[in-house]
């Protein structure tokens, strides 16, 4: 038996690994991938030697190397699973952890593994980029440091522990501080930096009867293995929204535009505006935005608060919505704002790149392909960016720079603010844009006319968009918000828009005038909007008119 | 034993000093290299001016002056060592270092046409300073004040915004400025919580409010007197914002602007008459300190119906920066009355930035289309002013392609120093040009590096780039 004095921290071993597997790579591999893309690694003197300016630089250089594996996040996953398992070896040979007791090793475990998974929307406002991998991989060199102290006489052994035990809990609190972790995030990282006391006095276990006994051993194993999971299950940021937009991202730059819509569309809850707008950039490539912009619900919610977090579209998904909307001046300033801020990145590279080649700035572009060309595993991205570089007509092939292309060749420059609202911007700048010349463009337009339930910005767009589209039929929801217009405020029609020639469909209008007939008389009886609209909702909730009547309203942040 | 013979034999030969290729095609052109050394006139005491053959798989670079002669190459960099470097200068001095580059591509040489980096006679003042930051719009976050040895490549953080985040404070750090180019007499502004004026005088810091009762901004674009412990200011209210479309990317706008004098013995503002219509900024001394140069612009509102800001913002190109100067009155502090120098509005233009050069006869500035933010505006070039006959030099052979600011002279009045943006056009190099004594200014060289690739890889731009004659002192202020 005494050969087998490890076998629970053996059973424990692979239990963790599947645990880490499911809590990583099954519920958590878009956040893995956003870990990659908020952050930058450059092999390289200078690179190491800008990380070295800090305390801790080293650490810092080693987690941004390991943290590019995690844009495979299966591989990504592994690599963590091997840096906990070390560690947690490490802990069990150098504090001779038999049986029971390999039980206590699990806790700093589930401590570094629910810090990667209970980031939420801080993910996008890390000031540490290297955040994911760099305190397992310090708490894994402090746990190879401890293996010494087994192999010392006993007084100096437990003296050499303490220290390093002592060490890493003033560096890790020190680390907390520097990195600006959220003291709602926090929990992990002390349970994490305080269960290595737990360690030292771990011989005094020894002392406990039935401690050898098997069935103490098992049971321990069964414990361990449900707080390990249970722990992070809670700990982890669960919400169907932010997994919702980190899966868009990723399908937005690869242009997956059904997949875009797919995934707004399996939305269980409220989606926020990042999500509606990100759907609709989605539309608007396909060409289904007019028949297809109701589809989903329209009632959206902010990001859901977690930590005390409190995130701004522009440094979310800001840049890539300013992209996918042609507004290149715009996304190019938050990359770099952003970079600024929170350090540079993969992602915003990325963007600046594209934004860079639409704007003609070809020795810009060539910096940044230059720094991503060295990347493990954008080099390859970079590359193909080079022949738009060379060939500025292959641009209009590619769909992710397409409509943004267009969009920036169509406009004339002036000097604004967006203060800070992507949206808001987006929706004051495109709905009364004029002299527009391209279709896409005027559709867009008359969407973000349609947004801000601006009426005579409607107009003026639906006569552009009009006279764009000639010899197409109107999509649906163009011709709800023309009847809804028409009914609610006649005389803003303009003179010389042919309404004939729009082919408003007589169901159109019959279905506004049930839509009144079904609300008119709840709201004049005193019922408040939010009842009117859930009661509504299902009868016209896919219509323009709900939309406006109902859900014009909304948060922006 | 044998294989470890071989692979040491290896290792040592990859380590030795390449070898001039002895088979290669010849090319009549010059070669392509980064940063562009070619046929620049350098000072007797610069680093090296390491650089890379671009495009090029190999390169090795021969160097020979007089009867100097180094081989280097590793890659497609040459890096030259320091102490090879400084024998090439001394044997070179008053004429040049001769270069041939080889370059490998596809395990084929080719030599290209020689082309030569000249020597001046005159020294550069020893030290750079200049603001490190990311080329933004808005955000901050590690701002640092930087000192660079022009002899060598040390950089030494003269101050750093990262002190002040231990406490808490997210704080803006800004126009370091020096008396007759020595950091004995020196200041530099902290903007934000706590932030204020650090004023250096012989070595002892203190900080200072430099926002008094009356002002419309805290003192900025400081100027300090050459002789008197007077420094010139300007206070601006001023907004920046952002082009929809143009490469120029940021617009920043002053809505008002005054000059100011700073008392430095008496701790007071003097204000300087001003007529309200006219926006002042930008001062800068005589080399003898009877006169202050500045930037003036007067806009007439074209919108009433809309706030000035407003319409500055649709009218931004309509505001164009003259060039004033008034006399100063050292027994009174004071400044007479503000006289025309240079229309330049008059020619569709708009200067910033002036600085006179030490013998006092000529005047550099920073010259662009519109407004007075010329470090976003690609149009941007250094011109020079000749203030005894006032004619204009676009001093065509210093200036780049993107923006060209921040003007500034080596105290021998033989060098110019300037920001610059023309690699990409968004992320400021220093610049330094030979202005002979004949008046002539010759092609601008980048500031170099030991690794020469840094400067296409590096994130931040360097900002107010001023020399200095000794080293800057030790930051001594503390919160």
């Amino acid at each position: 038996m005494k050969n087998l004095r490890y076998w629970p921290a053996i059973i424990l071993t692979v239990i963790l690994a599947v645990v880490a597997w499911i809590m990583l790579y099954v519920q958590n591999s878009d956040v893995l991938y956003c870990f990659q893309d908020g952050q930058l690694f450059i092999p390289g003197k200078d690179f190491f030697r800008q990380q070295l300016i800090v305390p801790g630089g080293p650490f810092t250089w080693a987690g941004l190397y390991l943290q590019q594996y995690l844009y495979k996040p299966a591989l990504g996953t592994l690599m963590m699973i091997a840096i906990w398992l070390i560690s947690f070896w490490a802990l069990v040979i150098s504090f001779n952890l038999k049986g029971a007791k390999s039980a206590i090793a699990c806790i700093p475990f589930a401590g570094l593994m629910a810090s990667v998974v209970n980031t939420g929307y801080w993910i996008f406002i890390l000031k540490a980029p290297e955040y994911a991998v760099t305190p397992s991989l310090f708490f894994m060199t402090v746990s190879l440091l401890m293996l010494p102290g087994r192999f010392l006489k006993k007084p100096s052994g437990i003296a050499w522990q303490s220290i390093v035990t002592l060490v890493f809990i003033v560096l890790g609190l020190h680390w907390l501080k520097t990195a600006q972790v959220p003291y709602g995030l926090r929990f992990p990282f002390y349970l994490t930096l305080f269960s290595t006391i737990l360690f030292l006095p771990s011989e005094l276990l020894d002392r406990i009867k039935f401690q050898s006994k098997w069935y103490i051993s098992a049971g321990s194993v069964v414990l361990a293995s449900a707080f390990v999971f249970l722990f992070c299950w809670f700990k982890a940021y669960k919400d169907d929204a932010y997994k919702a937009e980190l899966k868009m991202t990723r399908l937005i730059e690869d242009a997956r535009w059904d997949d875009v819509i797919k995934v707004a569309h399996s939305m269980s809850g409220k989606a926020t505006r990042e999500i509606w707008m990100f759907r609709n950039i989605a539309l608007l490539n396909k060409g289904t935005m007019g028949s297809d912009l109701y589809k989903d619900s329209p009632m959206t919610v902010l990001p859901k608060s977690h930590a005390g977090v409190a995130i701004h579209m522009v440094e979310s998904a800001g840049p890539l919505i300013y992209f996918m909307n042609g507004q290149t001046r715009y996304a190019y300033r938050w990359c770099m704002e952003n970079s600024v801020e929170f350090g540079p990145s993969v992602g915003r590279l990325k963007i600046m790149v594209m934004c860079a080649i639409i704007h003609g700035e070809k020795s810009l572009a060539e910096k940044y392909l230059n720094l991503l060309s060295k990347t493990k595993y954008y080099a390859t991205w970079a590359q193909e960016q080079k022949k738009y570089l060379e060939d500025s007509k292959l641009i209009e092939m590619n769909p992710t720079y397409r409509l943004s292309s267009r969009i920036y060749r169509n406009s004339d420059n002036k000097v604004d603010s967006d203060d800070g609202q992507c949206e808001r911007y987006l929706m004051q700048t495109l709905s009364t844009r004029t002299g527009v010349t391209d279709p896409e463009l005027s559709e867009l337009c008359l969407m973000y006319s349609m947004q801000t339930c601006d009426i005579p910005a409607f107009w003026q767009n639906l006569i552009t968009y009009a006279m764009l589209h000639a010899g197409k039929p109107l999509p649906i929801h163009y011709q709800e918000a023309v009847v809804i217009y028409r009914n609610l405020a006649p005389q803003s029609v303009p003179e010389n828009l042919d309404m004939s020639a729009l082919n408003i469909d007589d169901s159109v209008q019959k279905n506004f005038e049930k839509m009144v007939q079904a609300s008119i008389p709840l709201i004049n009886k005193g019922i408040d909007l939010n009842t009117v609209a859930g009661q509504t909702y299902k009868k016209f909730g896919r219509t323009y008119f709900w939309y406006n009547m109902f859900c014009s309203a909304y948060d922006i942040y | 034993m044998k294989k470890s013979i071989y692979l040491l034999a290896l290792v040592l030969a990859s380590c030795g000093s390449p070898k001039e290729p002895k088979s290669f095609t010849e090319s009549q052109k010059t070669p392509e290299i980064f940063p562009d050394y070619t046929e620049v006139t350098v000072p007797a005491n610069i680093a090296p001016l390491n650089f890379m053959a671009n495009g090029a798989d190999k390169c090795v670079a021969v160097l020979t002056a007089g009867n100097v002669s180094v081989v280097c190459g590793q890659g497609n960099k040459v890096q030259i060592p320091e102490n090879k470097w400084k024998s090439l200068l001394a044997a070179g001095k008053g004429g040049s270092i001769g270069i041939t580059l080889y370059t490998q591509n596809d395990d084929a040489w080719t030599k290209w046409k020689s082309f030569n980096i000249n020597v001046a006679d005159e020294e550069i003042d020893r030290y750079l300073s200049y603001r490190l930051i990311e080329p933004s719009y808005v955000a901050y976050e590690d701002l640092s004040i930087c000192q660079r040895d022009l002899e060598s490549f040390e950089e030494k953080v003269f101050f750093s915004n990262t002190e002040t985040r231990k406490k808490g404070y997210n704080q803006c750090i800004n126009c370091h400025s020096y008396q007759n180019a020595d950091p004995k007499n020196m200041l530099f502004h902290i903007r934000g919580q706590e932030g204020g004026t650090v004023l250096i005088q012989d070595g002892v810091a203190r900080k200072l409010n430099m926002k008094r009762d009356g002002m419309i901004s805290a003192a900025v674009y400081p100027a300090w007197h050459p002789t008197d412990q007077v420094i010139a200011f300007s206070t601006n209210t001023t907004r920046q914002l952002f082009h929809t479309h143009d490469n120029d990317k940021v617009e920043v706008q002053d809505s008002e602007s005054h000059l100011i004098l700073y008392d430095v013995e008496h701790d007071a503002m003097i204000p300087v008459e001003a007529d309200s219509a006219w926006m002042e900024t930008f001062p800068t001394w005589s080399p003898d300190g009877k006169h202050l140069y500045y930037c003036s612009a007067s806009y007439t509102q074209q919108n009433m119906n809309v706030s000035l800001t407003r319409d500055l913002m649709t009218n931004y190109k309509d505001v164009h920066y003259n060039l004033f100067v008034r006399d100063y009155d050292a027994s009174t502090k004071t400044l007479g009355p503000r006289r025309l120098l240079l229309a330049l509005d008059s020619i569709g233009q708009s200067a910033t930035l002036p600085r006179v050069s030490p013998d006092g006869r000529k005047l550099l500035y920073a010259s662009g289309d519109y407004g007075c933010f010329h470090i976003w505006h690609s149009d941007a070039d250094i011109n020079l002013l000749d203030l005894e006959t006032g004619t204009i030099d676009p001093l065509t052979a210093l200036n780049g392609p993107k923006s060209d600011s921040y003007p500034s002279w080596s105290t021998n009045g033989r060098w110019i120093i300037m920001a610059s943006r023309r690699n990409d056009g968004n992320f400021s190099r220093v610049f330094i040009a030979y202005y002979d004594r004949n008046g002539q200014a010759h092609k601008a060289f980048e500031l170099p590096q030991q690794d020469p690739e840094f400067s296409q890889t590096f994130m931040k731009s360097y900002n107010r780039p001023e020399l200095t004659v000794t080293e800057l002192p030790k930051y001594v202020v503390k919160y």
